[in-house]
């Protein structure tokens, strides 16, 4: 068993540390496991909080003992930011998660990558779209990531399943916690050619700020970021503003403008997103990464 | 030749002469210093010219009988001749490439110097489309700008009608002379639009509907515009001719989108794609042409800052939008920043990918913190914070700290429980 593993996975579970903390704490004490071993006094020096203390001198190694458990099963990996498989487009980000989890094909998520997202109300025409893009995008070699929420999302990613297979949902929870029904089969599915990845460990519950930090990644992993049926006020333009942030490109599917489901698209387009009709103006944007 | 004649009659000849186009005409006027002097000169100056033998001739015999049907049509009430030189020849025309020597008009013939608004599109358009071009015009011209076209059916015809109802300013570009109307259905629209607007035309009146008049009668309805706006076109509509023309003019751009797989929207799209505007209500187009209303403030136009209220200042003449349904009850909305600080901290970033974590022990932001000088900033810092949430773009502005070193002083307090991200990427200080 890899003792490193279990010190990272430890301190994934160390109350309030969001991964700027994470990186910044083992960037100070060489490694997860050289935070638990620096000790009270160069702990006190850094004036943590006082849970933190707490938990760094006593960590919830049962916990870990089921990640461990977890991660035993086949089909399951852990990515930690210095493993080699570790997506080098997500570690380019800022504050990249120290942490992934992976249930399915690991290697997939260094391929390149473009990320779905829309609305969870979307329209038949909207999913419709997001399916038949996703399916010849997939076979135009990208693969297809995005979160797994209803509508477009789903929609995308079944859309992938469809042609090459190859696509990856990001969750805003445990990977060994139970999705909403709907998507059950979808989950499933996607293990099978495909991967489900989360920052969260086994048995995180999905929380409300978990979403804003999924969208995060699946833009991270992605070399672009289409848009297709997304309102004014959509979540689905975290994942934007992410990936604008990150620097990777965003393209958007425009509709008629007495549809209240594409505001958020135009406005992205007025804003400079690539308009797109057809996957072709995504392979042309994206193209000088495949040769 | 009649002593009578007066320029304008020379104008109307010289319009009239085989083979002179607008360039020529100009060429013509320059070279000799008004279409009168073109007539007066003398055949050793034609010849020095190269002028072709038919036009020689006509230079020599002009069709005064075709100018003064002309003068007739003319001396009705309404109906006028503007040339080139003439001080109501509407300024915008006059800068575009080779810009027509005359206009007839027939209406408000100051209309053609007010601010106007090109609105083109499809014969064939949608019922949608047409109530969107009736909409936008009705709506654009209360704002006070004039809708310019092409009198066409479908976008065109729906644009003046809307214009109609609205103000009543319209200019509509004919491609024949305005003693005909065509198509001859709009004879009710083109006796309206003269009545309140104008209908304009660079062919003198008896000229036929010919097709090749139609490309270049675009060229003006994009000239007198400050921009052109396309409301369904697709992919090789006549409407895209007046969107390249206004390109060229460097005049705006403005097209509607639609569905993707709506396939009346495939040269708009195409515009957007070449730089157009996408327009989705008439503040879009008011933004641009710098119209504003006085309680309206400046919008901004930054990509990051994701506020919706600035574009929703003027309301669209679409009328207030179905509500949305509320997108998801997590997150934060957008009107805030994403949850990252925009501000790099480039110390605690992982620089290099083949072992990013494990670098350099001691950071080195942390040594310093022990400072005087530092534990004054930090003070100042949250200080600032007492008086509630706020971004790290307001604490950089009012701190003099670099964006790199306010975002890794935060997370040194977040570090030690004393201020606490806020959904939204706002922070807070905890006490």
């Amino acid at each position: 068993m890899n003792q490193s593993e279990e010190y990272w996975l430890a301190l994934a579970r160390a109350p309030g540390l969001r991964p700027a903390h994470f990186i910044h704490l083992i960037n100070r004490f060489g490694g997860p496991r050289g935070v638990f071993e620096a000790g009270r006094w160069e702990w006190h020096a850094l004036r943590l909080k006082r849970d933190l203390l707490k938990y760094l001198q006593n960590p919830n190694w049962h916990a870990v003992e089921n990640d461990m458990h977890w991660l035993a099963q086949p089909g399951n990996h852990l990515l930690t930011l210095d493993h080699p498989d570790y997506p080098p487009l997500l570690r380019e980000i800022h504050h990249p998660p120290p942490l992934l989890f992976v249930q399915g094909d690991s290697a997939l998520l260094k391929t390149k990558q473009l990320a779905m997202v829309g609305t969870r109300y979307s329209s038949r025409e909207g999913e419709q779209t997001a399916r038949e893009f996703a399916e010849y995008l997939s076979h135009l070699g990208f693969t297809i990531t995005s979160g797994m929420a209803y509508g477009i999302e789903g929609a995308s990613l079944w859309g992938a399943l469809a042609g090459t297979g190859k696509t990856i949902a990001v969750a805003g929870r445990g990977l060994d916690q139970i999705y909403p029904t709907k998507h059950h089969d979808l989950a499933h599915r996607i293990t099978q050619t495909g991967a489900l990845v989360s920052e969260f460990p086994p048995g995180t519950p999905v929380k409300r700020d978990h979403f804003p930090r999924r969208s995060r990644i699946v833009s991270g992993l992605s070399l672009g970021t289409l848009v297709i049926e997304a309102p004014k006020y959509s979540t689905a333009l975290h994942t934007v503003y992410f990936a604008l942030e990150q620097g990777r490109e965003v393209f958007a599917v425009p509709g008629s403008i007495h549809s209240p489901l594409v505001k958020g698209s135009h406005k992205l387009i007025k804003e400079g997103a690539k308009l797109v009709e057809t996957p072709e103006d995504i392979l042309e944007e994206l193209q000088i990464y495949f040769f | 030749m009649k002593p009578k004649n007066t320029e304008e009659d020379y104008w109307l000849a010289l319009m009239r002469a085989p083979g002179v186009g607008p360039v020529k005409f100009a060429h013509l006027v320059k070279h000799f210093g008004s279409p009168r002097d073109v007539f007066e000169a003398e055949q050793l100056e034609w010849h020095a010219l190269n002028l072709k033998k038919e036009l020689l001739n006509y230079l020599q015999n002009p069709d005064w009988y075709a100018v003064e049907k002309d003068i007739e049509w003319l001396a009705q009430p309404g109906h006028y001749l503007l040339t080139q030189h003439h001080p109501d020849y509407p300024p915008l025309l006059r800068e575009i490439d080779s810009p027509p020597p005359l206009l007839f008009v027939h209406g408000d013939c100051a209309l053609l110097s007010s601010k106007q608004l090109a609105m083109v599109g499809t014969r064939k358009p949608t019922p949608e489309g047409e109530r969107t071009a009736r909409e936008f015009a009705e709506y654009l011209s209360h704002q006070g700008l004039t809708i310019t076209s092409g009198m066409a059916y479908g976008i065109d015809g729906a644009s003046h009608w809307g214009a109609l109802a609205g103000s009543g300013k319209t200019i509509a570009v004919a491609g024949t002379g305005l003693d005909r109307v065509y198509p001859a259905k709009h004879r009710e629209l083109a006796h309206k639009i003269a009545q309140t607007g104008a209908l304009v035309s660079e062919l003198p009146p008896d000229t036929p509907v010919q097709r090749s008049h139609f490309p270049i009668r675009s060229r003006i309805v994009s000239g007198l515009s400050l921009g052109t706006l396309v409301i369904e076109a697709p992919k090789n509509s006549g409407a895209l001719y007046t969107a390249r023309h206004a390109q060229k003019q460097g005049r705006e751009t403005f097209a509607i989108p639609g569905s993707i797989h709506n396939p009346l929207t495939k040269g708009c799209h195409k515009l957007i794609k070449e730089g157009a505007k996408l327009v989705e209500k008439a503040a879009d187009i008011l933004e641009e042409l710098r119209i504003y209303r006085s309680d309206i403030a400046e919008p901004q136009t930054t990509m990051l800052a994701a506020n919706p209220t600035t574009t929703e200042s003027l309301e669209s003449p679409t009328g207030p939008t179905p509500t949305e349904r509320p997108e998801s009850p997590t997150g934060p909305t957008p009107t805030e920043k994403p949850k990252l600080p925009a501000g790099p901290t480039p110390t605690e970033r992982p620089e290099s990918s083949a072992n990013p974590t494990i670098n350099e022990k001691p950071a080195p932001q942390m040594q310093r913190v022990g400072t005087h000088d530092l534990d004054n900033d930090y003070a100042c810092l949250l200080n600032y914070l007492e008086s509630g949430p706020t971004s790290i773009d307001n604490l950089v502005e009012h701190t003099q700290l670099t964006a790199g070193e306010v975002s890794s002083m935060l997370l040194i307090l977040e570090l030690r429980g004393q201020v606490a991200v806020q959904t939204g990427g706002l922070y807070a200080r905890i006490e």
